[in-house]
C-alpha cells in the first residue's frame, strides 16, 4: 500500500536524518520504533507532505507523495508530534473548521460527523470549552478526532503519547487500539510499549536506517533463548560491559539488572530471560 | 552584578548580527539623505530652509540626524529595548535568571542601561552616514562648508541621546508592564500619535512657549529658538542650550526616570510572559489507569463524501475568510487601535482647514482628505503588523502541523489571510468616514455627501491600501521571520514614499503611485477617474503577480527554506498560479507601455530639470533679441470655445500691434505657452519669411514690409489648448475641466517679443545649467526697464473684445461688460467688451455659476458661485463694499462699472485681480467659518477680498516698470489697502492678532531667504513675505506715523500722476518721493528704514511699576529698553545708534486701550512714566506693532497696583 524506497534526506546543518530507507506498509497498524534523533518524524512528515526527502521516492495507492502532495492530502489523516492551537476556540469549532478544509461541505454531514467524533474520543463534555485549556491527553484525542475527519486512508500518528501521563496512554493507546484494520496507519514511538500494544508489524529505526523489520511477535520469536540476565552492582556494570554484550542495563532497587546477548548461556550466574520487545529494541540500537 | 549583567548583554549584542543591520540600516538611510541633500543629482533638489543653507551647516545636521533618529531610529529603539527583558519570556531564560540571586535592580538596569548603550552606539552610525555622504566626491560644493565634527557631536548629546533614553524608558517600562511585543508595538503607534496630535494642537502661534515645552523630542523647541534665525546664523551656529530648549530638556530627562521608575515598580520576578487580555482555564480528568473500552468505533462514524474542487475551494475560501476577519474583529489589539484612531480624529479635527487660526466648514471632501491624510500612516503600520500576525498565525500558534497537511490548495490559505487584512483596511477607512460624519455633525455641519466619503476612500484610497497589503504578505511570506518582514517593510515603505519619487522621477516606478486626485466641490473628481484608474490597474496586475508569487511560495511544512519552496512551487499541480503570474506580467507591461504613451509621448512631462534645460537653451540662442525692436499690443479681440467635456480650447483672435519705438521692425517674435498649439498665424503685412524653433518654441515672422514707427499692423491667430490622454500628475487648472474652466491669456494667446521671465531666475539652478549670474530682476536704476511693465512686457494699455462661448448649462466669463448673451448650435455664447484700457492680462472661465448681485452706487456687484457656497457671499459683498468705500475716496475713483467674484476650483488657492474680475479659490474663503462673535476669528474672507478689490488700482490703474521693487506697486499697496478695509471693520485686537501673524510669517520666511533679503523698496517680485507681510505691516505704520490722511494724499497724487498712464512706468522710488513730500522731517527717517533698509528693533519693557495718585489716577512707571538693527542681504544684523519714536500704550483689565504714548527714544534703556485714569492691568511697547520685533513677548508686562498712599 505505502512504499517509500531509498528515502534519504540531509538537513542543511548536515544532519543526515534519513538513510536510503526503503519500507513495505500495508493496512493495519504499523509501528515505527527508534530513540529521539532517529529520523521517526522526518520519515513521518515526508510521508505527511510536510517536507521532502533528497533522494528516494514515496507512493500511496498510485499517488506519487512527492510529486502530488495534494492529491495524498485528500485521502490523509495525519496527527503531529506536537501542534498548538488558536486562542479561544473550541474544540467543536476546530473540528468544523478541519471539517470543512477537509471537503465535508454539507453541513448537516459535518455536524453529525463532527459530534460523532467527539463522542467517541470522549471530548463531547468539553466540545465547548477553549481548545487552550485542555490537558495533554484530551488534545491528543482531539488530534486523532480531527485526523479521522473525512475517511482517511492513510493516518500518521507522529509520537502521539510522549509526555502523557500513564493514565492517559492507556486511554490514548485505547482509541488507537480501535482505528480500523483495512487503512493504512503509521504510529511513531520511542515506547516500546506502545508498539507491543499496538501493531501488528513495525520497523525499528536508528540513526536514519531502518535496522529491523517485521511482526513484533515473530521478531520476539527469533530472539528466545538468546537473552539473559543478572542483578549485579552498579560498579560492576563498567567491567560486565566488556565482557559481555550488554544491550540493556536498568535499575532495579538501587542494584542494576543487566541483559546481555549471547547464543550460548554465558554462566556466571547469568539467567535466562523472557525475550520481550524492549530487549530486541536495545540489542539494535545499542 | 550590574557590571557583569551589563557586559554580559552589551557582549551579546556586540556578537549579535542585528545589531550590524541596524547599522548599516541608519547609515544608508543617512547617507541617502546626505545625498540628495547635498545636491548629489543635479535634477533633485531638497531644500530645508532656503537654497543658502548649506548641506553640513548646523542646522541640517540637526534636523537630519535628529530626524532620522526620532523615526527610524526609534523603531530600532523599540527593536532593542523594547525587547531586552521581554526575550528572557520569549526565549523561556526567565525562569533560569528569575531564580538566581541577581536583585530586580541589577537585573532591570544593567538590561536596560546596556540595551540604551547599544542603541546610542547604533544611534550614531545615522551621523556617520551624514559625515560619509558629504566626504564623497559627488556632492555638490557650494551646498557645503567646512567639516565640523562638533555640530554632530552636539546634536548628539543635545538631542539623540536625551530622546534615546526617553523613547528607551517609555518602551522599557510598557514591556516590563505589558509583557506582550505586541503591546509594544502597540505603544509606539500611540506615541507617534501623541506626537503628532500635541504638534498639530499647538501649532499655532499662542501656543509656541507651550508647544516647545510639551514637544517630547524637542524638535518645537529648537524651532522656536531659531525660528528667526538668519542663514548666516543657521548656518554657522548650533543651538545654544538655553531657555525653553534646555528647560525642555531637563523636563524630559525628569520624565524618562519617573517612567523608568512605574516599569521598575511594576516588575515583579514572576516568570510568566502576560498576557494583557484574557486568562486559561486549565481542564483536568480524572487520571486514574484503568482499561475501559474505547468508544471510538470507526465503522459507526457517519459515512462522508469529502468533495474536492474549486467550487469547494472557493467555499473553503469564504469561509477562512470569515474566520480571518472575525478574528480580527474580536482582537482585542485591533479594537484597542480603532479606539485610539477615534480619539486621533477627533483631537486633530479641532485644527480642520484653519487659516489664520479661523476654521473652514466642514464640508467632507475636506474631512475626508484631512482624517485620511492624518490616520493613512496608522492604517499603513497596522496593515503591516497585522500582515505579520495573520500570515505568521498558524506557525506562532503551532497550528501549521496540522493545517499544512490538510487538502486545501496554497491559494486559499493565502487569499483567506489577504482577504482578512484587507478587510480590516476596510473597516479603518470606515472608521476615518463615519469619525467624518460625526465630527461633521458635531460642528453642526449635516451635508454629509456619502457619495464623497465613499468615492474618496473606497475609490482612491483603498486600492493603494489593498496593493500594500499584498506586498505585505508577500513580504511576510518570503521572509523566514516575521520581524525582519516588518523591518523591510519599513524601508520600503520609507523609500517608496519618500526617495523613490526624487530618485528614479516617474510614477510608472513607484508601486501604487497614481497622478493624483483632488476633489473640488466644483469639479468633483473631475478628470482624475481615469487616468488613476489606469494608474491602479497598472498597479493591480502587478500586484496579482506578487499574490501568484505569494501562493506559489506559500510557506507550507515544516521546511520553509525558499529554495525548497521554488522547488514545490515548480511542482505540475501548481501550474495555475504561473498562468495567472505569467497573464498577469503581460497585462502590466501592456498596461505600463499605455502609460508611458499617454505621460511620455502625447503628454511630454518633462521633469523640473529637463524644463530648465529648454529654459537655459532658450535664454542662450535667444537673449540676443531681448532689446530687438518690437511693436506693442494695443488692441486684443479674440474668440474662444471652451469645451469643458472633451477639456479644450479653440481660440482665434486679433492683435492689432503698434510700432511705438523710433527705428522701422522687419521682423517680429513671437512665444506662445508649449501646452497650446499655433494653427495660424497671419500678418496684415505679409510675410517674407517664418522661423521656428519648435524645441525651445521661438518663432520669428520677418514681415514682407518693415512696420514703420507709429504704424500698426494685424496679427491674426488661431490656436488650440486640447487636452490628450492623460499626464503624470494630475494638473487642475491650466487647461478647460469639466466644471470651473480658469485659464488666462498666457496659456493660449502669443506674446510678443523675448520675455525674460521665462529665463531661468534662480541662481543656483542658473549654474547647474551652465548660465552666468543674473540679477533676479533688472535693477531699478535700468531706465530701459521703464518702458515696459512688470506684468506684460509686450504691452502697454490695450482695448479689449471677447466672444466666449460653452456649453449650455455654463456660464462663460472673461474681463468686460456682457454685450450679449445667446445659444446657437448647442454653445452658448457671450460677447464681453472692456470700454476702458486695460492692461495685456486677462482670464476666461466656465462653471454652472449661481449668481448673486448686489449693487453699490452704480457699481454691480456681482458674484458666481458653486452652489452650496453660500456661506461667505454676504462677507464678500461687504468687503467689495467697504474697499470701494474706502479706496474710491482715498485713492482715486473706481474705473470700472462691476466688481465680479468668480469661484474656481481648489486645485489652487489663491485669489486674482483681473480687470473689473477677481478669480476666487474655493479653497479660500467660500467656505470660511468665521465666527464673528469670537475674538480670535478673523474674517478672512472680507480681508482677502479687499486685497483683491485694491488690485483693481493697485495693477490695473497704475503698474510698475519691469524692474526690483515695482511689485510693492502692486502687492505691498493692495496689502495696505486691505488692512485699512479691516481696521475699520475688525476690532483692534483682531487686527493685532493678524498683525502678529503677518509678522511672525515675515520674521520666519526671511529667516529662510535663498537669494538675499533685500530693502521693501528693491525686493523681487517673488519675495512674497516681504511685499506682502512686511510691506502690510510697514505701511500700517506709516500710516500711523504720518498720518493716514497725508499717506494717502500722496497715494492720491501718486495715481493722478502715473494711472493710465503706459510707459515710461514709474517704479518704487516714485511711490517713496510722494510719500517723502507728505512726511514731516522728524519721520523721514521712518520712511527711509521702511523702504531702504531692511530695519530690525529689539524693544523690550524691562520693568514697570504703577501707583495709584491721591487724585484717583495711575502712575505707570517704566523703562524701555530700545535698539533698532539694520540686516544686510545675508541676514547679518549690526545694532545701530537710534532715536526713534516708539509707541508705549496701557490697557485695563477688559483689554481696552486706556493710555497711549508717543515717545522719542534713544538706543539702550529709558526711564519713563505715564498717567492713566482707570485703573490698569498692562502696558506694552508698540502696542500697535508697528516696528518689526523679533521677540514681542518681551514687549509687555503685566500691572498690579500697588497699595494707594495713605492719606493723612
Amino acid at each position: 500500500m505505502l512504499q517509500v524506497k531509498n528515502l534519504s534526506k540531509t538537513y542543511p546543518n548536515g544532519v543526515q536524518a534519513l538513510k536510503d530507507v526503503s519500507l513495505n506498509i500495508g493496512n493495519g497498524m504499523f509501528g515505527l520504533l527508534g530513540p529521539n534523533g532517529a529520523g521517526k518524524s522526518t520519515l513521518m512528515r515526508t510521508i505527511a507532505t510536510l517536507q521532502d526527502a533528497d533522494s528516494g521516492s514515496i507512493t500511496f495507492d498510485g499517488i506519487d507523495v512527492m510529486k502530488q502532495k495534494h492529491e495524498l492530502r485528500k485521502v490523509l489523516g495525519y496527527l503531529p508530534q506536537e501542534f498548538g492551537v488558536y486562542p479561544k476556540v473550541t474544540a467543536e469549532e476546530m473540528l468544523h473548521y478541519i471539517a470543512r478544509l477537509k471537503g465535508i461541505d454539507n453541513a448537516r454531514e459535518r455536524k453529525e460527523l463532527v459530534n460523532a467524533l467527539l463522542k467517541q474520543v470522549n471530548l463531547i463534555n468539553h466540545k465547548n470549552k477553549f481548545l487552550g485549556g485542555y490537558s495533554g491527553g484530551m488534545k491528543q484525542r482531539f488530534g486523532i478526532a480531527q485526523a479521522l475527519i473525512g475517511n482517511p486512508k492513510l493516518i500518521i500518528v507522529d509520537e502521539p503519547t510522549a509526555g502523557l501521563d500513564p493514565a492517559e496512554r492507556l486511554r490514548f493507546n485505547n482509541l488507537l487500539s480501535e482505528i480500523g484494520e483495512n487503512i493504512v496507519v503509521i504510529l511513531s514511538t520511542h515506547i516500546v510499549d506502545d508498539v507491543s500494544e499496538l501493531c501488528n508489524d513495525m520497523a525499528i529505526i536508528a540513526s536514519g536506517q531502518v535496522v529491523q523489520c517485521g511482526n513484533p511477535e515473530a521478531l520476539v520469536a527469533d530472539m528466545r533463548d538468546r537473552i539473559w540476565s543478572k542483578r549485579i552492582k552498579k560498579d560492576e556494570v563498567a567491567a560486565y560491559q566488556q565482557q559481555y554484550n550488554v544491550i540493556l542495563s536498568k535499575l532495579s532497587a538501587g542494584d542494576v539488572v543487566i541483559h546481555v546477548l549471547s547464543d550460548q548461556d554465558p554462566g556466571s550466574g547469568f539467567a535466562a530471560e523472557r525475550v520481550s520487545l524492549e530487549d530486541i529494541y536495545f540489542s539494535n540500537i545499542a | 552584578m550590574f557590571a557583569h549583567i551589563f557586559k554580559f548583554e552589551v557582549r551579546r549584542w556586540f556578537r549579535s548580527i542585528a545589531m550590524y543591520v541596524y547599522i548599516l540600516v541608519l547609515f544608508l538611510v543617512a547617507f541617502f539623505t546626505g545625498l540628495l541633500i547635498a545636491g548629489t543629482w543635479p535634477g533633485v533638489s531638497v531644500n530645508f530652509g532656503g537654497e543658502k543653507i548649506f548641506a553640513n551647516s548646523p542646522a541640517i545636521i540637526d534636523a537630519m540626524f535628529a530626524g532620522i533618529n526620532n523615526y527610524v531610529g526609534l523603531i530600532i529603539i523599540v527593536a532593542v529595548i523594547g525587547n531586552s527583558v521581554l526575550k528572557d519570556f520569549t526565549a523561556n531564560t526567565s525562569s533560569l535568571i528569575f531564580t538566581t540571586p541577581v536583585s530586580k535592580f541589577n537585573y532591570l538596569f544593567g538590561r536596560f542601561f546596556a540595551s540604551l548603550f547599544i542603541v546610542l552606539i547604533i544611534l550614531a552610525a545615522t551621523g556617520l552616514g551624514l559625515m560619509a555622504a558629504y566626504a564623497t566626491p559627488w556632492v555638490s560644493a557650494d551646498r557645503m562648508e567646512a567639516f565640523h565634527l562638533s555640530y554632530y557631536i552636539t546634536t548628539y548629546w543635545q538631542t539623540v541621546i536625551p530622546n534615546a533614553l526617553l523613547d528607551g524608558a517609555i518602551f522599557f517600562a510598557v514591556s516590563l508592564i505589558a509583557r506582550d511585543i505586541f503591546v509594544i508595538w502597540l505603544s509606539l503607534i500611540v506615541f507617534f500619535i501623541a506626537i503628532g496630535v500635541s504638534n498639530s494642537y499647538f501649532s499655532s502661534l499662542e501656543h509656541e512657549t507651550l508647544s516647545a515645552l510639551i514637544d517630547p523630542l524637542g524638535a518645537h523647541a529648537k524651532r522656536a529658538l531659531a525660528k528667526y534665525w538668519t542663514t548666516y546664523q543657521k548656518n554657522h551656529f548650533t543651538y545654544p542650550m538655553t531657555g525653553l530648549f534646555l528647560m525642555n530638556r531637563l523636563l524630559w530627562m525628569g520624565i524618562s526616570f519617573i517612567i523608568l521608575g512605574i516599569g521598575y515598580s511594576f516588575f515583579s520576578f514572576t516568570a510568566t510572559a502576560r498576557r494583557l487580555f484574557g486568562s486559561k482555564v486549565r481542564l483536568r480528568e480524572s487520571s486514574v489507569p484503568v482499561f475501559k473500552r474505547s468508544d471510538l468505533n470507526m465503522d459507526a462514524l457517519p459515512k462522508v463524501k469529502p468533495v474536492f474542487s474549486t467550487g469547494i475551494y472557493l467555499k473553503n475560501l469564504w469561509g477562512l475568510s470569515v474566520n480571518e476577519c472575525r478574528a480580527l474583529l474580536r482582537n482585542t489589539y485591533f479594537r484597542i487601535i480603532l479606539l485610539f484612531g477615534m480619539l486621533l480624529l477627533f483631537l486633530v479635527s479641532i485644527q480642520l482647514g484653519k487659516l489664520y487660526d479661523t476654521a473652514t466648514y466642514p464640508v467632507t471632501y475636506m474631512v475626508a482628505e484631512y482624517f485620511e491624510g492624518t490616520f493613512h500612516i496608522i492604517i499603513v503600520v497596522i496593515t503591516f503588523m497585522f500582515s505579520g500576525e495573520l500570515v505568521w498565525k498558524a506557525r506562532d500558534f503551532r497550528m501549521s502541523n496540522i493545517l499544512d497537511a490538510l487538502p486545501v490548495p496554497n491559494w486559499v490559505f493565502y487569499l483567506s489571510k489577504l482577504v482578512g487584512l484587507m478587510f480590516m483596511q476596510v473597516i479603518l477607512l470606515l472608521l476615518v468616514m463615519i469619525c467624518g460624519m460625526i465630527v461633521q455633525a458635531f460642528m453642526g455641519y449635516t451635508n454629509f455627501e456619502p457619495g464623497v466619503y465613499l468615492g474618496f476612500l473606497f475609490g482612491f484610497k483603498l486600492l493603494d491600501l489593498w496593493y500594500l497589503a499584498v506586498l505585505a504578505v508577500l513580504v511576510q511570506t518570503l521572509v523566514s521571520n516575521k520581524y525582519v518582514g516588518y523591518f523591510i517593510l519599513a524601508i520600503f515603505y520609507l523609500w517608496n514614499s519618500t526617495f523613490a519619487l526624487l530618485v528614479l522621477k516617474h510614477n510608472l516606478f513607484i508601486y501604487m503611485s497614481d497622478p493624483g486626485v483632488e476633489y473640488s466641490d466644483m469639479n468633483g473628481f473631475g478628470h482624475a477617474g481615469y487616468p488613476y484608474l489606469v494608474f491602479k490597474v497598472y498597479w493591480g496586475v502587478l500586484a496579482l503577480c506578487f499574490a501568484g508569487l505569494s501562493s506559489l511560495l506559500w510557506a507550507r511544512g515544516s521546511e520553509t527554506g525558499l529554495k525548497r519552496r521554488w522547488r514545490n512551487a515548480r511542482l505540475k499541480e501548481m501550474r495555475g498560479g504561473w498562468v495567472v503570474i505569467v497573464t498577469a506580467l503581460m497585462f502590466f507591461i501592456g498596461c505600463g507601455a499605455y502609460v508611458y504613451y499617454n505621460t511620455m509621448v502625447l503628454n511630454k512631462d518633462l521633469s523640473d530639470f529637463q524644463q530648465e534645460e529648454l529654459q537655459a537653451k532658450y535664454e542662450q540662442l535667444y537673449k540676443k533679441y531681448q532689446h530687438a525692436p518690437q511693436p506693442k499690443i494695443t488692441s486684443v479681440k479674440l474668440n474662444v470655445d471652451i469645451y469643458p467635456r472633451e477639456r479644450n480650447l479653440y481660440a482665434s483672435g486679433t492683435l492689432v500691434l503698434k510700432n511705438k519705438t523710433s527705428q522701422p521692425i522687419d521682423s517680429i517674435h513671437v512665444l506662445l505657452n508649449d501646452d497650446a498649439k499655433l494653427r495660424e498665424a497671419k500678418f496684415s503685412t505679409g510675410l517674407r519669411h517664418t522661423y521656428y524653433d519648435s524645441v525651445v518654441g521661438y518663432r520669428i515672422y520677418t514681415l514682407a514690409q518693415a512696420l514703420q514707427p507709429g504704424d500698426s499692423l494685424q496679427f491674426s491667430f488661431k490656436t488650440d489648448l486640447t487636452s490628450k490622454g492623460f499626464k503624470e500628475n494630475f494638473t487642475g487648472l491650466g487647461a478647460p475641466i469639466y466644471n470651473g474652466t480658469f485659464v488666462n491669456n498666457t496659456s493660449f494667446v502669443p506674446s510678443i517679443g523675448y520675455n525674460r521671465n521665462i529665463e531661468i531666475a534662480d541662481n543656483n539652478k542658473r549654474k547647474k545649467h551652465g548660465l552666468g549670474y543674473r540679477p533676479t530682476e533688472n535693477p531699478i536704476t535700468d531706465t530701459q526697464a521703464y518702458q515696459v511693465n512688470e506684468l506684460a512686457s509686450d504691452a502697454d494699455f490695450i482695448d479689449f473684445d471677447a466672444t466666449v462661448s460653452t456649453v449650455p448649462d455654463q456660464i462663460a466669463i472673461a474681463p468686460g461688460y456682457l454685450q450679449k448673451e445667446w445659444t446657437t448650435n448647442g454653445r452658448h455664447y457671450f460677447h464681453y467688451k472692456m470700454d476702458s484700457p486695460i492692461l495685456n492680462f486677462y482670464s476666461f472661465l466656465s462653471a454652472r455659476y449661481k449668481v448673486k448681485k448686489e449693487m453699490w452706487h452704480d457699481v454691480s456687484l456681482e458674484i458666481y458661485y458653486q452652489e452650496g457656497h453660500e456661506y461667505n457671499l454676504e462677507r464678500m459683498f461687504q468687503g467689495m463694499k467697504k474697499a470701494l468705500d474706502y479706496y474710491s475716496v482715498n485713492f482715486s475713483p473706481y474705473q470700472h462699472r462691476q466688481v465680479r467674484i468668480l469661484e474656481f476650483p481648489r486645485y489652487s488657492t489663491f485669489a486674482q485681480s483681473f480687470p473689473n474680475t477677481i478669480p476666487f479659490s474655493e479653497g479660500i474663503g467660500f467656505i470660511a467659518k468665521v465666527d464673528d462673535s469670537s475674538k480670535e476669528d478673523i474674517n478672512y474672507p472680507l480681508y482677502i477680498t479687499a486685497h483683491e478689490v485694491a488690485h483693481q488700482w493697485w495693477a490695473h490703474q497704475v503698474i510698475g516698470a519691469d524692474v526690483e521693487g515695482s511689485v510693492i506697486l502692486v502687492e505691498t499697496m493692495a496689502q495696505y489697502g486691505a488692512i485699512m478695509v479691516m481696521q475699520k471693520d475688525y476690532t483692534p485686537e483682531k487686527l493685532h492678532k493678524f498683525l502678529h501673524y503677518e509678522m511672525d510669517r515675515y520674521l520666519s520666511a526671511r529667516s529662510n531667504e535663498g537669494e538675499k533679503e533685500k530693502p521693501l523698496a528693491y525686493i523681487d517680485q517673488a519675495q512674497s513675505y516681504i511685499r506682502y507681510e512686511k510691506g502690510g505691516i510697514e505701511m500700517y505704520a506709516l500710516s500711523h506715523y504720518i498720518g493716514e490722511d497725508s499717506l494717502n494724499h500722496a497715494l492720491q497724487r501718486f495715481l493722478k500722476q502715473y494711472a493710465f498712464k503706459g510707459a515710461p512706468y514709474p517704479t518704487s522710488l516714485d511711490l517713496i518721493r510722494y510719500i517723502k513730500q507728505v512726511t514731516p522731517d522728524s519721520m523721514q527717517y521712518f520712511v527711509k528704514d521702511v523702504f531702504e533698509n531692511i530695519t530690525l528693533y529689539n524693544n523690550k519693557l524691562s520693568d514697570a511699576a504703577v501707583t495709584e495718585t491721591p487724585g484717583g489716577q495711575y502712575t505707570i512707571n517704566f523703562s524701555v529698553a530700545s535698539q533698532k538693527l539694520y540686516a544686510d542681504s545675508s541676514g547679518y544684523e549690526k545694532a545701530v545708534p537710534s532715536n526713534d519714536y516708539i509707541e508705549v500704550g496701557v490697557y485695563n483689565e477688559k483689554r481696552k486701550l486706556i493710555g497711549l504714548q508717543r515717545y522719542k527714544l534713544p538706543g539702550g534703556t529709558s526711564r519713563l512714566s505715564i498717567v492713566v485714569a482707570e485703573k490698569p492691568a498692562k502696558i506694552v511697547v508698540d502696542p500697535n506693532l508697528l516696528l518689526i520685533d523679533k521677540d514681542l513677548n518681551d514687549n509687555e508686562k503685566r500691572l498690579t497696583v500697588s497699595a494707594p498712599h495713605a492719606k493723612k
